[in-house]
């Protein structure tokens, strides 16, 4: 008997039930992803006539599980013997649709619509459809929108008065007198009219969208920009003209007096351009685009900025110069910085569909306006995109109109602009080329060196370091290092001390030749400077030297290293001998410093390497 | 000054414990739970051994 009872304990759906009584929310959760292998345990017959009743009508817990259970019942098909038998899902997942959780109901209607694709025609007819049209009727509104997004995938498999039923029933859906539903309809109706004929949106679609268009909520209709383009995307372009109540439609669509209408219109712009015919582009969308790039509201400017570009790709270039031009350039000194900002990112797209010559007589000034900026964002997306107007114009044309530019905000008075312009040259320097480097900007960036604000000095040098990162180790060789020596010798002991600071940041991206040939005699001669600042600054680079030392491989640089990440290059015993025979000696001589500051960083600078090579010598073991 | 920063960390502690000793629960009923899953499975392979083998 013990066998038999032990059965029974193991019996499928009591094991279930044992589950989702658990007080952890995490174990019924699990209970409920693994619900497929006690689908699998019953077999395909006990769990249609057992698991799933069960599953229709006892079922009550918190929201995430109850998702899971949306979510796994889409997935059912195979463990309740295959297609011919899914409709018996569809009874759980109508309950689940209407539950007031949005996040439940959205997975029971995806999990519903993934059934949907796998039933036959017969069983839509039978059960899909019903179901459809019973939670459309529902009283409470989550089942009706829920219902709305039943209707695509049934509608393909339907019969012909079927499918009358469904769009009368929609139609029903999108007159609901609560707002909630009209606007998942409005969602819906634009995935609808691509299932339908032409014919039929017409003479069905197009009232349900001229209602919805003139709904007195806003947020209703703000979703009817998405109708309207799927509308006249299925329209052909020659048959539009004959449909007044779209443009209508279109016109006051523009003109709302809800700015969050007028944005969506806005942010489509380029999408509606595309799907109307071109007459409409011309008589009324440019109008309505002009209109829109002055709106009152800083939101929609930016929205019809960023159609700037693809918009006017598809216009000749005579309607771009005389009508939209004009009011691009007022843009640039809108009163938005988050205008200007998306101005800045698109303005760019327009020269290749300017051409040569007009990039230079309108973009450029416009561009160069926007490098003066006060928004560091707009002046980051101007220099960005270069590489646009570059291919265009000419490496040698945009030199000369930019390089003004940049050197004008290099020596501007305020060093917080200065700081501004430094952050951007690595990023200039990658767009517009090594050439065009070393003859314009690098003097402006060794410049930098030896100005009279710290933040400056200390921005430069990490500048160096990332210019070294996009240019090379061997232009860093030829370009930086020679200009960091000649400032070791230099007078002001402030430029000593940047010699320094560049050493000491320039380690990780340079050679161990480069150390051995350039760096370390410049720091000999540096070791005995009469100022004990530049002395103990020479014992912290010289840390941070023996440190990379000890990792750096004969080939190559420590980041190089860093970044293919393997553990296997070793490091070369050559830089252990610099160590050692270089290093160690001044820092030696450093120890015996009449300044206590000097002696105390020479001493961490030997003592704590010693340390620390111990410790690697140990796990290296 | 010091007392205070101990308190923080015995109370900072006491927090990882009891995540710590959440966690074996839930991996415990877990377990016990696919345990059960195991078995089950065990008997309706049994079952379908025996059908198959009337069957032949």
């Amino acid at each position: 008997m013990e066998g038999q009872d032990n059965a029974d304990e193991l019996y499928p759906i009591a094991v279930l039930i044992d589950e989702l009584k658990h007080d952890d929310v995490l174990l019924r959760l699990n209970a409920i992803h693994r619900l497929s292998t006690i689908a699998l345990a019953l077999g395909p017959e006990r769990t249609r006539d057992e698991l799933i009743p069960f599953l229709d009508d006892s079922v009550e817990d918190e929201d995430e599980v109850l998702t899971a259970l949306a979510e796994e019942l889409g997935n059912f098909v195979e463990y309740v013997g295959g297609p011919e038998y899914a409709h018996v899902l569809l009874a759980p997942l109508e309950n689940l649709a209407a539950i007031e959780e949005p996040l439940v109901r959205d997975k029971a209607v995806e999990s519903l619509n993934k059934i949907c694709e796998q039933l036959a025609e017969r069983q839509v007819e039978e059960y899909f459809i019903p179901l459809t049209i019973r939670l459309s009727k529902a009283d409470w509104f989550t089942s009706k929108i829920s219902a709305t997004g039943l209707y695509v995938t049934p509608y393909k498999k339907a019969s012909a008065s079927a499918q009358q039923t469904l769009r009368t029933q929609f139609g029903h859906l999108v007159h609901d007198e609560t707002p909630m539903v009209r606007r998942q309809a409005a969602n819906n109706l634009a995935k609808f009219i691509k299932e339908v004929p032409v014919s039929v949106v017409i003479d069905e679609m197009i009232p349900l969208f001229q209602h919805l268009a003139s709904d007195d909520q806003d947020s209703v209709r703000l979703l009817t920009v998405e109708v309207l383009i799927s509308i006249a995307e299925v329209i052909p372009k020659e048959q539009q003209p004959s449909h007044g109540v779209l443009l209508t439609a279109l016109r006051s669509l523009f003109e709302d007096k809800s700015w969050r209408v007028r944005y969506m219109v806005a942010d489509r712009f380029e999408k509606i351009a595309k799907a109307v015919n071109e007459e409409v582009v011309t008589r009324d969308l440019v109008p309505a685009f002009v209109k829109l790039l002055k709106d009152s509201e800083a939101e929609v400017r930016t929205a019809i900025a960023s159609q700037i570009p693809g918009f006017c790709n598809l216009l000749d270039r005579e309607t771009l110069l005389n009508e939209i031009m004009t009011s691009i350039e007022d843009l640039v000194s809108d009163p938005s910085q988050h205008v200007r900002a998306a101005l800045g990112t698109q303005l760019s797209g327009l020269a290749p569909i300017l051409g040569k010559e007009e990039t230079i007589s309108h973009l450029l000034p416009m561009f160069l306006q926007m490098l003066k900026d006060e928004f560091p964002d707009v002046r980051l997306h101007i220099i960005s995109k270069l590489e646009l107007v570059n291919d265009v114009i000419g490496i040698d044309l945009l030199s000369q109109s930019l390089l003004p530019a940049i050197v004008q905000l290099a020596e501007d008075k305020q060093w917080r602009v200065r700081l501004a312009i430094i952050e951007y040259i690595p990023l200039l320097a990658k767009q517009l080329g090594m050439k065009f480097f070393d003859e314009q900007l690098s003097s402006l960036c060794m410049g930098w060196l030896g100005d009279t604000v710290f933040s400056i000095r200390e921005a430069a040098t990490q500048n160096l370091k990332k210019l070294t990162e996009v240019f090379g180790v061997e232009w860093a060789s030829r370009a930086i290092i020679p200009k960091v020596t000649t400032m070791s010798q230099q007078e002001n002991y402030l430029y000593r001390m940047t010699t320094c600071f560049a050493v000491t940041i320039l380690a990780p991206v340079i050679t161990l030749d480069i150390i051995q040939n350039n760096i370390l005699p410049m720091m000999d001669r540096l070791v005995s400077d009469p100022i004990p600042n530049i002395r103990f600054n020479v014992a912290k680079s010289y840390a941070v030297l023996i440190d990379t030392l000890r990792r750096l491989p004969a080939e190559g640089t420590l980041q190089q290293l860093e970044e293919s990440g393997s553990t296997d290059a070793e490091p070369s015993p050559q830089g252990l001998e610099l160590i050692n025979e270089q290093i160690m000696p001044n820092l030696e001589k450093l120890q015996g410093d009449d300044d206590v500051d000097v002696r105390y960083f020479a001493t961490i600078a030997a003592g704590g390497s010693t340390t620390a090579g111990a410790e690697r010598m140990d796990t290296g073991q | 000054r010091d007392r205070n920063a101990w308190e923080i960390e015995r109370e900072e502690m006491k927090n990882r414990i009891a995540i710590l000793e959440g966690e074996t629960r839930t991996s415990k009923g877990l377990r016990t739970s696919l345990e059960r899953h195991v078995k089950l499975l065990e008997i309706a392979l049994k079952k379908e051994r025996e059908k198959a083998r009337i069957l032949d």
